[in-house]
């Protein structure tokens, strides 16, 4: 290439929405590879017009699979050794046949659920739980550290999205779409119903209470039905599924705003309402623990909640920001 | 940087095509994705660009180094795809849908800090800017058809797309 393109801002931005012609995206490439100042102010500029995501920016194109299957092309189409018409035919036909092929491996490729490169909206939560409605009304709360991914074509035919962490889901019935829920190495199906799922790291699994309808966890092995009023629970480990009879409602108490108390123990009721309320609660006579009370609770404060449990156990409670402190004697 | 010249010799041809995937193939891919803007199918598009080389070894015949062939290759392939299926209208339509249907839970949540400052970044840009911009980046017009639609030259369209850049990366690196 003899011509020589000066690259500029004014190249880079051609260059980055989609307007450089062959010689100047070469231009713009060995310009960059250049000097390490080059590359700052393009990377500048990149960010820029990905409106500072610059998720994939760095990121190099996986070649690998791309080269799989060239050379699975390539071992079908071999070079040619020697002209021969007669084999010119059947080679024709192999060739017809492999570009058959081709199309058929490139377009399966591009046919991939999880194709990573969909437009995707991020749904991220840290210290908030979030109640929200996805596109096809769907009601989700997600839980706190929690991630919801879903791609621009939900709601298109199949709805998928794809979680780190927790989230309850309340999924707008829809008999011809069905809702599909990724997390880790399983999918979660249903048609319309509700349901919670948790992926729990330090214990390496995932877990789906089912408060209404059937869902079917599954993997490419094993699949699961779970039905309203019980859990299943997929070990990250063995691969395994199980499928548990009964579950806590306290533990969707973050999504749905309802406890059920009966006979539990302070702590047991404190960790509940640690998860629901996005507070530490301390103890300042560790023996209060051990106290227990019946009760149920439906959308209520915090401090409502408190205030039935001072009651009831006599003691006291203090809440300063974030934290809570109980005190008391022994409880009767 | 490696230069080859297209020839098919045939022992020669198995080892150029190999090398050349390995040194183009990842920036082959980057400028794909500027017009597609999809990194799946800017990969697929550049995997096509090899596999028809391949195939045509045999046949073909240029005058310049296997980098220009690929680029100019690429080129077309994207600007044919962006044709054919209308990449572009699509994509911004579904950036359109997308934005109105999930805005409020968009708006919440997905935006961290640095992206609300840039979208405040582009309401603030000058009028004309502010729209050239708008135009590039989420309807996914080219030049000419900005040029076109706002009865503008392509050399305006081009000095506040840079404008428009340049100040966006001003309020990023405040910052970051």
């Amino acid at each position: 290439m003899n011509a020589v393109h000066k690259v500029d801002e004014e190249l880079i931005t051609k260059y980055l929405a989609g307007e450089a012609l062959p010689e100047e995206a070469m231009a713009l490439h060995d310009w960059v590879a250049k000097s390490e100042d080059n590359k700052r102010m393009f990377l500048q500029l990149e960010r820029a017009w990905n409106l500072g995501n610059d998720a994939h920016v760095a990121e190099s194109y996986d070649k690998e699979p791309v080269w799989k299957n060239l050379s699975a092309l390539s071992e079908q189409l071999p070079l040619r050794e020697k002209r021969n018409s007669y084999f010119t035919l059947s080679r024709m036909a192999a060739a017809v046949a492999l570009l058959f092929i081709s199309g058929w491996v490139i377009y399966s490729l591009t046919d991939r659920k999880d194709r990573p490169s969909n437009e995707f909206i991020v749904s991220k939560t840290k210290v908030t739980i979030l109640d929200q409605k996805l596109p096809d009304s769907t009601r989700v709360v997600l839980n706190r550290f929690s991630q919801l991914t879903f791609s621009n074509n939900f709601s298109k035919s199949v709805r998928e999205v794809s979680l780190v962490g927790e989230c309850y889901f309340d999924v707008a019935h829809k008999p011809d779409q069905p809702f599909i829920v990724t997390v880790d190495d399983i999918k979660i199906k249903v048609l319309g119903t509700a349901f919670n799922v948790k992926e729990d790291s330090t214990l390496s699994i995932v877990e789906t209470l089912v408060t209404r309808g059937v869902v079917m966890m599954y993997n490419i092995n094993d699949s699961l039905i779970i039905r309203a009023g019980e859990s299943g629970v997929y070990d990250k480990t063995t691969k395994n599924f199980k499928l548990l009879s009964n579950f806590d409602v306290n533990n969707v108490g973050y999504a749905t705003g309802k406890f059920e108390f009966s006979d539990t123990s302070l702590k047991d009721i404190a960790i509940h309402l640690e998860k629901v309320f996005g507070v530490k609660i301390y103890f300042e006579n560790p023996r209060l623990q051990a106290c227990r009370m019946s009760s149920t609770f439906e959308n209520n404060s915090l401090e409502f909640i408190l205030k039935i449990l001072s009651a009831t156990l006599n003691i006291t409670y203090e809440i300063k920001g974030n934290t809570v402190n109980i005190a008391g004697n022994d409880c009767q | 940087m490696t230069q080859y010249f297209l020839k098919s010799e045939k022992d020669g041809f198995k080892k150029l095509f190999e090398d050349s995937f390995n040194s183009f193939f990842d920036e082959l891919c980057r400028y794909a994705f500027t017009y597609l803007q999809d990194r799946e199918r800017a990969k697929d598009t550049v995997q096509v660009i090899f596999a028809k080389w391949w195939e045509k070894k045999d046949s073909i015949l240029i005058q310049q180094t296997v980098r220009g062939y690929l680029y100019s290759a690429v080129y077309h392939h994207c600007l044919n795809a962006i044709r054919d299926d209308k990449v572009r209208k699509s994509y911004a339509e579904n950036y359109k849908r997308t934005e109105a249907e999930a805005r409020e839970f968009v708006d919440t949540v997905c935006y961290e800090e640095v992206d609300f400052k840039i979208r405040q970044t582009i309401e603030s840009l000058p009028r004309q800017c502010h729209i050239i911009f708008c135009k590039s980046r989420f309807e996914n017009m080219t030049y000419s058809q900005i040029a076109t639609d706002l009865t503008i030259s392509i050399k305006t369209v081009e000095t506040q797309m840079t404008k428009a850049l340049k100040i966006l990366r001003g309020s990023i690196s405040e910052i970051a």
